[in-house]
């Protein structure tokens, strides 16, 4: 998928998925959201996204079901007592459904990820605020040198005898302290390295211009339009109370049959098909090619 | 005057006393190429960030004195205006480049100088189209080998259309066959499009045949200023490790005016009579033992992501080897020593002292292979020198580490620093407490990673000394380098790497004496007439019958 939108559509789309999918905890709402994110990311074939977010979701989903089952008892649907505390059939479905929460709010922010240009990002943000930009762009530059430093020096106090692995956490906490101390001081070097070079090439010297400038089309217009179509179903699902839901009590649950859900998936799978269609559309008219 | 003119220069960094530049004055004209020479922190980098103005409008401290271009003042000078008359490269090329792509990485800075948006494109392209980098342009940075980030550097310095570009040891980091791109491409800018360049660089070889002017700097002072040729002419001996190997041969032979050029080299060496002495065997190396291997490695692969870096690589280190292991940037070198320190998952046969590799622990594998990775700074962590030491003999749990870290220091001519901070010791006394650190446990067997990489060369001949006096003591020794001629300097065996297979193995007369690329400049230079002569020493021998003096 070529990304071709304007640098702050997808800010638009990240914003209003989030307030959607935070506003409730609608079974609904959290499965649109995942079939827009997974639609769009499937659509840009970004399957290491996809396995990530499974990955990140599933020991949280399995942290807050050890958590729910240790600690709440409320639910009305009792499923064993063990040791006094009362197990209930809400309390797992709870944490079930906030994995699948966490799991879409991921998502999400892959798919903004995969709908922005770095590059663009940088330039249309360092025209309008340079200094943020310019300690974001250190932050970005750093972290793949901070991962690849750390895993070398790694190896390195491994060939000093330091023991990572198969030792009381104790000792592992000092055992990572001289890897952290190199980490850190090589970061700052680098991280003035990366200033020193911004600046050289005249960072923060004027206002800047910005190179091949984007800048909204009738397809940024599209997926706007279909957003504000379900933001605007949503608002109006949020007002009559159908996206109140409360496991626990049961609220919610003599609604989720009412059909302005079926209206309301469709549209978050309008909007994912007009964002993969935008794009697409997009890189076969206007792609960049240098070709000599 | 000059282009460039530098008047009385004197600068210290901030919270600092001692002055890294010291009066320092010279003028540079236009289109020149200038070559700053120096030993590591005499002042070489921070006199070209004073001419780009970085120093002091970046770092801060306290300057005095003037540094004009073109007969403006840089301190009068906007800080778009300077960005957009002088372009510095860096030394790392990863360090340096902040986008993702190649084409807008060119334009960042121009897009920072506020350059019209009509003008940026026509200049990327065009920056792009000189340096041959096009068809990179869509290419994400992080994808790009060491060579190809420092071109995009370039490119990135040259859409400014600058008056002047600094390079600041631009090749330091880069394989000889990217290096030499590199200075091409730094010669048809210079000629090209007649911008000045300063040129900071410790691997000088090639780069006198570039250069119109040498400036010598020692501890902050200008010790030398004025013509190659008078450089390359001058009786200072502190000159000479920076001199190119020819030049230095000549020199020793007391030829005046030695020339830069390989072919005119060559020509007159045609004409000079050797001595009495037959082409040398290196003396100075400890014979290998041919017993059982130390190491021995059958049809090892092993890679990551899915790429393979290792592709059935088969060899045997024996004890007593110095090993310089040769090859391009990505050929599998660091892979091959991390798999031999048990860092990597392998698949085959690795055999250290005839057992399985994997059936060793990690820190019994520290015990009988020592290693020294390419940065000395990683291994500084503690107070003290000693307390370096003392801290990887515990954790690899030395029998009385006390006094294993005095051997150590008296080895290694440390015990002076002791009690010193190792962060306060010179680039060289760093890299001996890492090498210190490799050898607390004793090990046979001690391998570097690159320990040449970005030394300067007095450094690098002391590593030759240290390096040959460790291997006579018994250590086998397996290092990398893309230096051939410190490889010859130190070992008794090459390995090429090409692809993650090796590609040669045998002694220096085996390995380099049909070798097109791999092979030293004084064995390119006399090999019509005597094939076996491969270092600075073998020349001198051959041709004078003197014992050389490193």
């Amino acid at each position: 998928m070529k990304i071709q939108l304007h640098i702050l559509t997808p800010v638009f789309l990240l914003v209003s998925s989030l307030f959607l999918l935070f506003s409730t905890d609608h079974p609904f709402v959290i499965c649109g959201s995942i079939l827009l994110a997974v639609t769009v990311l499937a659509g840009g074939k970004k399957w290491k996204q996809l396995k990530q977010g499974l990955w990140f979701a599933l020991p949280m989903t399995f942290f807050m079901l050890l958590f729910n089952l240790v600690f709440v008892s409320s639910g009305v649907t009792e499923l064993a007592v063990v040791f006094g505390k009362r197990i209930t059939l809400e309390s797992i479905l709870y944490a079930f459904l906030m994995g699948v929460k966490l799991l879409a709010a991921t998502y999400l922010f892959f798919m903004a990820g995969s709908l922005t240009n770095g590059d663009k990002a940088v330039s249309y943000c360092g025209s309008k605020l340079p200094k943020s930009t310019l300690t974001f762009l250190l932050i970005f530059r750093l972290i793949p040198h901070f991962r690849e430093s750390f895993f070398h020096l790694k190896d390195v106090y491994a060939t000093r005898g330091v023991e990572f692995e198969n030792v009381p956490l104790r000792e592992k906490i000092k055992s990572y302290r001289a890897v952290l101390a190199v980490l850190l001081e090589q970061s700052l070097e680098s991280s003035f390295e990366i200033g020193e070079a911004a600046y050289t090439r005249g960072f923060l010297s004027t206002k800047r211009s910005v190179y091949e400038r984007s800048r909204p089309t009738w397809r940024d217009g599209l997926v706007l339009t279909a957003d504000a179509l379900l933001l605007a179903v949503y608002i109006l699902l949020l007002v009559n109370g159908s996206a109140s839901f409360n496991l626990y009590f049961g609220e919610g649950l003599e609604r989720l049959s009412n059909p302005a859900w079926i209206l309301f998936l469709l549209l978050c799978a309008t909007l994912a098909g007009c964002i993969l269609i935008a794009n697409r559309k997009q890189r076969e008219t206007t792609e960049v090619t240098w070709d000599t | 005057m000059g282009y460039i003119t530098v008047e009385s220069l004197t600068y210290c960094y901030p919270e600092q006393d001692k002055p890294v530049l010291d009066d320092i004055s010279f003028s540079l004209n236009r289109g020149e190429v200038l070559l700053l020479l120096g030993r590591s922190g005499s002042g070489k980098s921070t006199l070209g960030k004073a001419i780009t103005g970085a120093v002091p409008y970046f770092y801060g401290g306290t300057v005095s004195g003037k540094v004009s271009i073109g007969g403006m003042p840089i301190d009068k000078m906007e800080h778009n205006r300077r960005s957009q008359t002088v372009g510095m490269v860096f030394q790392y090329p990863e360090k340096q480049l902040i986008l993702n792509k190649v084409h807008r990485e060119v334009a960042f800075g121009l897009e920072n100088t506020g350059v019209p948006e009509k003008t940026i494109r026509r200049r990327v392209f065009e920056a792009m189209q000189f340096t041959g980098i096009t068809p990179l342009a869509d290419r994400d940075i992080d994808s790009l080998s060491g060579g190809q980030k420092q071109k995009v550097a370039i490119t990135s310095a040259l859409a400014f259309f600058p008056e002047c570009i600094v390079l600041d040891e631009p090749i330091s980091q880069l394989d000889p066959l990217a290096a030499e791109e590199v200075l091409n491409l730094t010669r048809k800018i210079n000629e090209e499009l007649n911008i000045t360049v300063i040129l900071i660089e410790q691997r000088t070889g090639k780069c006198f045949e570039l250069a119109d002017k040498v400036a010598f700097i020692e501890d902050g002072r200008l010790r030398f200023f004025g013509g190659t040729h008078n450089f390359l002419d001058s009786p200072e001996k502190q000159y000479e490790p920076f001199l190119p190997e020819p030049v230095r041969l000549f020199r020793r032979l007391g030829i005046e005016h030695p020339p830069t050029g390989m072919k005119k080299s060559r020509a007159l060496l045609s004409s000079i009579q050797p001595g009495d002495a037959p082409v040398p065997a290196h003396p100075a190396f400890r014979e290998t033992e041919k017993t059982q291997p130390v190491i021995s490695l059958d049809k090892v692969s092993c890679g990551y992501g899915g790429l393979t870096v290792l592709n059935r690589f088969t060899a045997s280190i024996q004890k007593g080897d110095c090993i310089s292991l040769l090859g391009a940037n990505g050929a599998g070198k660091t892979t091959l020593l991390k798999t031999l320190v048990g860092l990597k998952q392998y698949q085959g046969s690795i055999l250290l002292k005839g057992m399985e590799l994997k059936k060793w622990k990690q820190k019994e594998i520290a015990w009988t292979i020592g290693y020294v990775s390419q940065n000395p700074d990683d291994y500084l962590t503690q107070d003290t020198v000693r307390d370096e030491l003392l801290f990887t003999a515990r954790h690899l749990g030395v029998e009385e580490p006390e006094q294993a870290a005095d051997n150590i220091l008296q080895l290694l001519e440390l015990s002076e620093y002791a009690g010193r901070n190792p962060k306060d010791l010179s680039g060289g006394q760093k890299q001996r407490v890492a090498i210190g650190s490799a050898l607390i446990a004793s090990p046979e067997v001690l391998i570097l990673d690159e320990p040449t990489r970005g030394i300067d060369v007095p450094l690098k001949q002391t590593l030759a000394e240290l390096l040959r006096q460790l291997n006579q003591s018994g250590i086998t020794i397996l290092l990398v380098t893309h230096d051939t001629e410190f490889a010859c300097m130190v070992s008794n065996r090459f390995w090429i790497l090409y692809q993650g297979e090796l590609l040669a193995d045998g002694t220096k007369e085996e390995v380099f004496s049909d070798s097109l690329y791999y092979t030293t400049t004084i064995h390119k230079l006399c090999q019509n007439q005597a094939p076996g002569l491969f270092t600075l020493e073998d020349a001198l021998r051959y041709y004078s019958g003197e014992e050389a003096v490193r």
